[in-house]
This record gives C-alpha cells, sequence and structure tokens, in this order.
C-alpha cells in the first residue's frame, strides 16, 4: 500500500496528478446536473403516483368514450368489446363480426366462460364471508360492511364507436349468466367542472 | 462535485466532498420503479345503478322503488336527435347541425330536477345502429342532473 504524506487529498488527486513527461488530458464529469435531473424527475413522479385497486387491460385499438360524472373503477368480471374481437378478461371469446352477424342475442361461448367464472367468484366471496364471521368474534378486528353483489359485477369496455346493438348483446348475455351490476368503462373528460 | 468548504481564513481548510454515487444510485432505481408502473390510462366507470328491474338473486328482498318512480323520465336517443319523455310530456331535441342538442338536453334534465328534485331513476334507450358512444353521453347527463339511478332500456332479443 502506498504510503501518502498527512493532509487534504483531492478525490481524484491520482488523476490530476501530472506525469513527467507526458502530456495528460483530465476530464471531470459534473453529477451536479443529473442528480437536480433525477431530483425533478422522481418528485414528477411521485406526484402523479396513483396507487389502485384495479387496473384494466384495454387492447389499442378500443377508443373508450369520455364522460364527466364518473367513479372509480372497482374490481369486476371485465367484457372488451372492440372492433377486432371480444374479451372476457384477457381471454378472446369471439371475433366481433361473429357477434355483430349473429341475430340471437346470446353468446354462448361468453355465457359459459362467465358462468364459470361467476360461480367460483361466489365460493370465493362465501369463503371471505366466513373469515369476516370468524373475525367478528375478536373485538380487535375491524369489521366491514361488503356489498353482498361485488362478485356479480360487470364492468363493459367497449369502444365508442361500436354499433349499439352489439353491445345490447353483451349486455342480455351478461344478465342472463347471472351477472348483476353492469358498469361502463369510460375516461375522464379533460376539461370537466362537475365530477362525482 | 459537491463540496463541502469549512476553511476559515488563517486556519486549516478542509473541503468535505459528498458521495454523490449512492444517490444516484437510489434515484435510478425509483425512476425505473416508478416509470415501469406508472398507469398512464386513467380508466374509470359510469354506473347503471341499481335497478328496480334488474335481476336479482332469490335470496335477496325486492328492492324499494325509488321516489317519484310512477313518474317516467326517458330518454330516447335516435339517428334524428333526442325524444325526453317527461311524465305523459314528450319533448323533441332535434340535431342541431349535425350535432346532439347536448345543452338543449341538459336545460330539460334541470328543470325536471327542479321539479321533482327526489327523484333518482331515468331510463336511456338508444337505436340500435347508433354508436354505443351516445349510451354513454345520453347517461352522462342524466347522471350530472342528479338522476343515479339509471335503467338501460333494451327491448328483447328477436
Amino acid at each position: 500500500m502506498a504510503i501518502f504524506q498527512p493532509g487534504v487529498r483531492h478525490r481524484y488527486h491520482n488523476i490530476l496528478k501530472r506525469r513527467k513527461g507526458k502530456r495528460s488530458v483530465t476530464a471531470m464529469l459534473s453529477l451536479t446536473a443529473m442528480v437536480d435531473m433525477f431530483t425533478v424527475l422522481a418528485i414528477f413522479l411521485l406526484q402523479s403516483y396513483d396507487v389502485k385497486d384495479f387496473i384494466v387491460y384495454t387492447p389499442k385499438e378500443v377508443v373508450l368514450p369520455k364522460a364527466n360524472s364518473i367513479k372509480e373503477l372497482k374490481p369486476a368480471f371485465v367484457v372488451t368489446v372492440s372492433s377486432k374481437e371480444i374479451l372476457l378478461d384477457k381471454d378472446t371469446i369471439a371475433s366481433f363480426q361473429e357477434v355483430k352477424s349473429q341475430s340471437d342475442w346470446l353468446i354462448q361461448k361468453l355465457h359459459d366462460r362467465l358462468k364459470e367464472g361467476l360461480v367460483k367468484s361466489k365460493q370465493d366471496f362465501d369463503a371471505k364471508s366466513k373469515n369476516k364471521i370468524r373475525e367478528v368474534v375478536d373485538p380487535k378486528a375491524i369489521v366491514e360492511i361488503e356489498d353482498p353483489n361485488t362478485w356479480r359485477k360487470i364492468t363493459i369496455q367497449a369502444d365508442k364507436d361500436i354499433d349499439f346493438l352489439t353491445v345490447k348483446k353483451i349486455m342480455y348475455t351478461v344478465s342472463v349468466a347471472g351477472a348483476g351490476e353492469i358498469n361502463f368503462a369510460v375516461t375522464k373528460k379533460p376539461n370537466d367542472t362537475q365530477s362525482q | 462535485m459537491a463540496q463541502v468548504s469549512s476553511g476559515k481564513s488563517g486556519g486549516r481548510n478542509v473541503e468535505v466532498e459528498l458521495n454523490l454515487v449512492p444517490i444516484i444510485d437510489l434515484m435510478s432505481v425509483l425512476i425505473t420503479f416508478l416509470l415501469i408502473t406508472a398507469v398512464w390510462t386513467q380508466v374509470s366507470m359510469i354506473q347503471i345503478g341499481s335497478s328496480l328491474y334488474a335481476k336479482k338473486l332469490d335470496d335477496q328482498p325486492p328492492p324499494k322503488p325509488p321516489p317519484h318512480a310512477d313518474y317516467v323520465l326517458k330518454v330516447d336517443v335516435k339517428a334524428t336527435g333526442y325524444i325526453l319523455t317527461s311524465g305523459k310530456q314528450i319533448i323533441s331535441l332535434p340535431k342541431l347541425q349535425n350535432d346532439y342538442d347536448d345543452a338543449g338536453l341538459a336545460a330539460q334534465l334541470q328543470r325536471i330536477k327542479q321539479i321533482y328534485p327526489d327523484k333518482i331513476d331515468a331510463v336511456v334507450s338508444v337505436s340500435d345502429d347508433l354508436a354505443y358512444e351516445n349510451l354513454i353521453r345520453a347517461m352522462d347527463h342524466l347522471l350530472i342532473s342528479g338522476f343515479s339511478n339509471i335503467s338501460v332500456a333494451t327491448g328483447g332479443p328477436n
């Protein structure tokens, strides 16, 4: 290990010291500007960070209609209607043209898949409710009053230019399958003054 | 580099340098995490409301009818414009310059709300060939005017 003379040394003394007989070029990066930029970026991202319970997958081809009077999206089965296909959550159910051209309002595949999903969702909800009863026995546990229809909520996210008859077919099918509350996914109007 | 100089004139000059490398590391990780988890499109929902006519479970009690449920409030969205049914009165709001008369509909709904402030239920119907956007537009007007319990009239399958 090298022995140095006691006293203050510059951090880059090895780089800065001139070497005999050779022409040296010293380059030092100023990190202050980069740290400033990182700080501003981190503050901006932290401010716009939004923690949500439920994030819905929206395909690129789906342009949602805009509305002023909106509510926060809640966990539910999501039926997506784009100009190409119909999806339940992320699984493709049928092509849009197929559904549009059929005269029968019931979309059989969507009905069967949703019914299966609703049965499972009900079982999960019942199991959760039993746990809640157990919690009631414990006085320390916090009791939450939950909507009994949570397990059968449906969110329809359809492209704004889709014909209403196709949306009606979807609504009819989900109702027959046993769905309760139907909600429509929208985006917030940018210059709104009246919102809930 | 960031330096803190505590030197006094004539005294021993001590320069302390802040090590920025851990800060940069931390910032990089934080920014990467925030960029990956950021939600850029804010999707919300518009609620139909617990309709009196909606399908109910067997074990659920029948819902209590909302105030003034016997007074019909219906918005029909047709290719020619809006048709508002308010009790026995039918108000036609034709398209203005090829666009729906949203201001007219909003004014009529506000007027009805002033007459029946307790009324919260309304019905919307849209022609089959029209775009789905029109349903949302009509529902939005009803919600803004204070009619939160909306039903969508679809008719029966063919």
